[in-house]
């Protein structure tokens, strides 16, 4: 799991983030100001930075131009209030890997970090829930020691229940995530694939049925 | 392109039909009337000319000739190029025979030149007498196509100016559109953000209380920006009840809220509206409160006075505030409307609302009367 330095002045904004990155299992290190970020930096290796651009001490843009110089393997990702293009032209072009707009949906953000860790080869590929180990980028699961057969189907859903773990997904979110946007099956077919996961991995009080919603892991 | 650029886009087309339009119709108007005058003056020249004619054609044919020619040779100097027949006698002739017309008022063309040609025939007694007259126009065409050139000048002068200022006048009204926009973002994120948390996460029975208290707080932020907001658009807009206002009593009433703040009233009766006044004095001692740790307020004839002890305002924000800019660009305290706000209630009372600050004196928000504050002046109410 990744650790992401959260640098945002709103410490209610920050709070928020650093709960639901905890919740995914990410480690996320606060910090309220640019030099804050900056002092934080100097103790530590961050995989990724979530970067508000209106900050009290300082520039987010001039702060985002220092960590691209000295810190250039550490990805950046803007989330501001600012959504003109020039601002958003000026974040992307000033080093930022995406671009977020408040009032933004969490799942939008967690998403979006987790293409980032993917695109640096720093996301999370090996998940143990008690004797499951499940290998990502291999396509392996194995419990207790034996290799399930899983069809690519229920390994997708596996996938996006893994990677979304501890958040609640919803039928069609399932679907569109496992299935792809060009699917146009019942949300029933969801419910198949959990049952049979369920089966297969005895995974029956791991995977939480969200009435009238959808499903979590819950790890 | 954003959505103020495009009226302002629109707008500054209009306005260039407008102008260049109405510069159009004035320069017609203006050219018809010269029009008119040339050709009246030109017809009052050839009928003199006539009656000269009519007035020699007794004479001798000598006499005749003599005068003739010497009125054609001043007609000639002027540009105007006569020829005067009396019957079959020629008495002056200076009419170029590429502007013959016949009976009538033309406009001719000669070498590229324009020439006005009027050629008349009448009867004098028993004689007749024709005129033909021809007079050169390149003055008025000149005269013409420079008052054109200055017209197009003026216009685009005019443009420019009306541009610039239709432009910063549309920006500076989108301004405050964008920096609301932008403030209530924040706690728009914190309520959509914990109510997801809620929804979405596993969650501790502590979590839960802690993501709703979250949400309470953020949405207490959102109903602080828009009263602050709906006060501020009344004061600019809506009626002001002045009144007398009893200084001792509302202090009392702020000491309730904020039990810590020191307060000195030497003025009973102070004049102004009564609910503004009251914000006015709580945002002041709100954002007093949040920077220092003791607070003072001091009413007398002159002046509000609002000290706290906390760390002095940087320059660069002392002077925003004083200057009266939008604050809500600039960060480290809340949204800044709070002092948006007093500074309008202040404005629209006649008073002025300054800070000062400085190392080891504090912070004082100092709100000015301007005029001397008593008790007894009369309750009014007015529109502004």
């Amino acid at each position: 799991m990744a650790d992401i330095l959260i640098v945002e002045d709103d410490k209610k904004i920050n709070e928020l983030i650093l709960r639901t990155l905890s919740m995914m299992g990410h480690r996320g290190l606060p910090a309220f100001s640019g030099r804050e970020a900056l002092l934080a930096l100097l103790g530590e290796q961050p995989d990724l930075i979530l970067l508000d651009i209106g900050l009290p001490d300082m520039d987010g843009f001039l702060l985002m131009r220092r960590i691209s110089e000295e810190y250039a393997d550490i990805p950046v990702i803007c989330v501001t209030a600012r959504d003109e293009v020039p601002d958003r032209v000026k974040g992307l072009r000033g080093g930022a890997e995406d671009y977020i707009v408040k009032p933004f949906a969490m799942e939008e953000l967690l998403a979006r970090i987790q293409v980032v860790l993917r695109r640096f080869h720093k996301e999370q590929t090996i998940f143990n829930i008690r004797d499951i180990e499940v290998d990502l980028a291999g396509g392996i699961v194995k419990k207790a020691g034996h290799t399930i057969q899983l069809t690519n189907r229920e390994f997708e859903l596996l996938k996006v229940l893994l990677i979304n773990k501890n958040i609640a997904l919803s039928r069609e979110r399932l679907l569109s995530l496992a299935w792809g946007m060009d699917f146009y099956g019942d949300d029933r077919t969801v419910d198949v694939h959990i049952r049979r996961l369920r089966q297969k991995l005895g995974m029956e009080e791991d995977i939480k049925t969200i009435f009238k919603y959808g499903y979590r892991l819950e790890m | 392109m954003q959505i103020w650029k495009k009226n302002f886009l629109l707008i500054y087309v209009l306005f260039l039909f407008v102008i260049y339009g109405g510069l159009l119709i004035l320069d017609c108007y203006i050219s018809q009337n010269e029009w008119k005058q040339w050709m009246d003056h030109a017809r009052s020249s050839e009928k003199s000319l006539f009656y000269l004619a009519a007035g020699l054609k007794d004479e001798e044919i000598s006499r005749i000739s003599m005068n003739m020619k010497e009125a054609a040779e001043k007609y000639q100097e002027s540009g105007i190029q006569v020829r005067i027949r009396i019957n079959s006698y020629v008495a002056a002739d200076y009419f170029p025979k590429e502007l013959e017309s016949g009976q009538a008022v033309k406009i001719r063309k000669k070498d590229g030149e324009s020439f006005l040609v009027i050629g008349e025939e009448k009867s004098a007694g028993e004689d007749i007498i024709e005129v033909n007259y021809a007079e050169n126009l390149a003055e008025l065409s000149q005269f013409q196509k420079r008052r054109m050139w200055i017209f197009c000048a003026l216009g685009a002068a005019l443009s420019a100016g009306i541009g610039i200022f239709l432009y910063c006048m549309m920006r500076r009204i989108n301004r405050p559109v964008n920096q609301i926009a932008h403030e209530l973002r924040t706690p728009l994120t914190g309520i959509r953000g914990y109510a997801e948390y809620l929804m979405l996460g596993k969650l501790t029975q502590e979590d839960c209380f802690f993501a709703a208290r979250q949400i309470v707080d953020s949405a207490k932020n959102l109903e602080d920006i828009t009263e602050k907001l709906l006060i501020m658009g009344n004061v600019r807009e809506g009626a002001l009840q002045i009144g007398r206002l009893d200084v001792r009593r509302l202090l009392s009433e702020l000491k309730n809220q904020y039990p810590d703040v020191e307060t000195d009233c030497k003025l009973d009766y102070l004049n102004g509206d009564v609910t503004l006044v009251r914000c006015l004095l709580e945002n002041l001692i709100s954002n007093a409160v949040s920077a220092g740790s003791e607070v003072k307020v001091t009413v007398d004839e002159k002046r509000i006075r609002v000290w706290n002890d906390g760390e002095p305002m940087n320059e660069k924000l002392l002077k925003t505030i004083n200057k009266g800019q939008e604050l809500a660009g600039i960060r480290g305290g809340k949204h800044g409307y709070g002092i948006g706000v007093c500074r309008e209630i202040a404005l629209v009372h006649g008073w002025k609302l300054r800070y000062e600050s400085a190392k080891e004196e504090g912070t004082a928000a100092i709100c000015e009367f301007g005029q001397m504050q008593s008790g007894s002046l009369n309750c009014r109410s007015f529109m502004i």
